[in-house]
């Protein structure tokens, strides 16, 4: 049930306080008359009030005298004064003192009731933003960035030391690292943490979309544009944008989001009005940008501009014992969702995974995790329930060609079977289209002329 | 706040002139309403007693007094209509006033007219405006509070647009705070 509101008023006259009282009531709230402003004084911290009417011309202890204890008693409580010998002076001293309002008796019903009602609604947004906030700590309170390994507690001092900045940040890293996982650790830790955190990966967008879906764009600014469109530079005002991929931008891209970052503000596609964005963003990509420098592929100029800060993930197979924590997390986390009971890997699960080379990183291990929870029947996980085809079938493949060329095989495979439906192929292979994109591109794979 | 107990009668009187109808209407509208067993009393004078001189409006709260100790039975509750203008201390206007859970209640046909808003008159708008503020204080006499859906009875009107928006009916909500 939700609380009633108290209103305390506070006059010495008695017919104004009572009927005062009486006509609240009818409101449903909880209504206090008082008689005088000491009285109002010293109940005043007793109890909880969400406003005070307050008369201005009351002997001994004014109104005036009321409201500037109630501030320091209580600050930010509304108090509205009202009187029935108006003055401009009055009037300005008591704005001064931090009157929410003025009002002049008698007052006009119809403007009581709204400007009550108001106060009442703005409490009650400031109490639900409160509750909300409280909510979102507590909901990002457990960390799913696991690990021992020196290299993760540097890359985790670097984020405690970078989140509170408003520095751009480039997190590197093989695909499957967690970089998004790092970016929204950056955003929680920061000052930005109750505003959006939007991401955006460039590589799942054609070249052709990018720019609108980045800056927006106006109704009718290219044809299927039958309604204007917010870019996620203006859905992420004051808040964190992460770029995923941004080595996939193409030049123009690059040439207006380096124009966006140095104005800090965006025109949309088709628009005049130049929008101003306060947003700190964050890009990631799992290539060598320095190389693609050299290849005149990315701009120099915004890399610099992205790399304020340089976060590189270390991939799992040089993280040691992490993959073990992180296993033994993926396990509890999917055994809680899935309500079932694993107590944890047989030693031949261990060995592989201490030797395995994790090519698709800890995205790869969480779905082979996730799968084994599945289709696992002891309480142990079992070499048998890994999705590598018997788990010893690859590390063996893997001494005779690389995981490179057994990836690029692979894949082939499930897009030929598929008939080169990407997002099906993905859905497949467990990884995101955007990360399938990527491979397709650096493998080079190519559909077969009959099948195009 | 609710009443003790519901009233053998609800006894409805006019303060003064009142337009032609207004009583009959109230008590048609009341009745059909809440069920309660309506009466029609004869007319009173002019609530003078009430008059404040200087704002030349009567004091909606002195006249439940008066109601309550010129119609002093208990198991009844007292009903008034007036066509003179209301207000409390504090405030500019009232177009009614109630006891909350209790058993008095007066509403004013003076700022109900077309008229004191400079517009042709309009018996049929004045008469379901009537209807509807008998309505909204005989609800605060059962107990009723103000109500947030602008169609229901209960939903507090100070202004005549907020009157006739909403309807002449009790929200289910409030219809069920009634008997609860």
């Amino acid at each position: 049930m939700k609380s009633v509101a108290r209103i305390m008023v506070v006059d010495d006259e008695k017919i104004v306080r009572e009927s005062l009282s009486v006509w609240l009531r009818k409101f449903g709230y909880e209504v206090v008359p008082v008689e005088g402003g000491q009285e109002a004084l010293d109940i005043l911290d007793r109890e909880e009030w969400n406003i005070l009417l307050v008369d201005l011309k009351m002997p001994r202890v004014d109104g005036i005298e009321v409201l500037r204890k109630a501030i320091e008693v209580k600050p930010g409580i509304p108090v509205i004064i009202f009187t029935a010998y108006a003055t401009v002076e009055t009037a300005v001293e008591a704005m001064k003192v931090g009157a929410c309002d003025y009002l002049i008796k008698p007052i006009d019903p119809d403007m009581l009731t709204l400007k009550v009602k108001k106060i009442l609604e703005t409490q009650n947004l400031t109490n639900e933003n409160v509750m909300l906030r409280d909510k979102i700590d507590a909901i990002y309170q457990f960390d799913e960035i696991i690990g021992n390994s020196k290299s993760v507690q540097e890359v985790l001092e670097i984020v405690g030391s970078v989140a509170a900045s408003d520095a751009s940040v480039l997190i590197t890293g093989e695909s499957g690292t967690g970089k998004e996982l790092i970016a929204q650790a950056i955003h929680r830790n920061s000052d930005r943490r109750y505003k959006p955190f939007v991401a955006v990966s460039i590589g799942a967008l054609p070249d052709t979309m990018v720019e609108s879906e980045l800056f927006g764009h106006e109704k009718g600014s290219f044809t299927g544009a039958s309604h204007a469109h917010m870019g996620r530079f203006e859905l992420a005002d004051g808040g964190t944008l992460f770029l995923d991929e941004v080595g996939e931008m193409s030049s123009k891209v690059q040439v207006d989001l380096l124009r966006v970052l140095e104005e800090r503000a965006c025109y949309r596609l088709g628009g005049n009005r130049k929008i101003h964005t306060d947003v700190r963003v964050l890009a990631a990509t799992n290539r060598v940008l320095k190389k693609s420098i050299e290849e005149g592929t990315f701009r120099e100029d915004l890399y610099y501009r992205l790399n304020v800060i340089g976060i590189h993930l270390p991939p799992l197979r040089e993280r040691g014992d992490d993959v073990l924590l992180l296993a033994e997390y993926f396990l509890r986390k999917f055994c809680m969702k899935m309500n079932k009971k694993k107590e944890g890997f047989s030693p031949e699960v261990i060995k592989l995974f201490l030797r395995y080379k994790w090519p698709g990183n800890i995205r790869e291990l969480e779905n082979a995790i996730e799968r084994a929870v599945v289709v696992g029947k002891e309480s142990l996980v079992q070499l048998s329930d890994m999705p590598f085809g018997g788990g010893q079938k690859v590390l063996e493949e893997k001494t005779a060609i690389s995981l490179r060329e057994v990836e690029k095989k692979h894949i082939l495979k499930v897009l030929n079977e598929t008939g080169w439906n990407v997002t099906r192929s993905a859905h497949l292979l467990e990884i995101d289209r955007a990360t399938l994109y990527n491979k397709i591109k650096n493998y080079g794979v190519s559909k077969p002329r009959d099948q195009r | 706040m609710r009443p003790q107990e519901l009233p053998s009668k609800l006894r409805i009187v006019s303060l003064g002139n009142t337009p032609q109808n207004a009583e009959e209407r109230a008590y048609s509208a009341i009745q059909s309403c809440f069920g309660l067993n309506c009466e029609l009393l004869s007319p009173e004078p002019p609530p003078e007693f009430a008059l404040d001189v200087l704002r030349g409006q009567c004091n909606s709260l002195e006249i439940l007094d008066w109601l309550e100790s010129r119609f002093p039975q208990p198991d009844q509750w007292i009903f008034g209509i007036t066509d003179v203008d209301l207000a409390i201390p504090v405030l500019t206007f009232v177009f009614g006033e109630a006891r909350l859970g209790g058993r008095s209640a007066v509403i004013s046909t003076f700022r109900l007219h077309e008229e004191f808003y400079g517009r042709p008159a309009d018996t049929l708008m004045l008469l379901s405006r009537i209807e509807k503020e008998a309505i909204h204080e005989v609800g605060h006499m059962m107990g009723l509070t103000h109500c947030l859906d602008r169609n229901c009875v209960m939903y507090p009107s100070n202004s005549l647009s907020q009157t006739d928006v909403k309807s002449i009916k009790l929200c289910p909500d409030c219809r069920s705070n009634l008997y609860s």
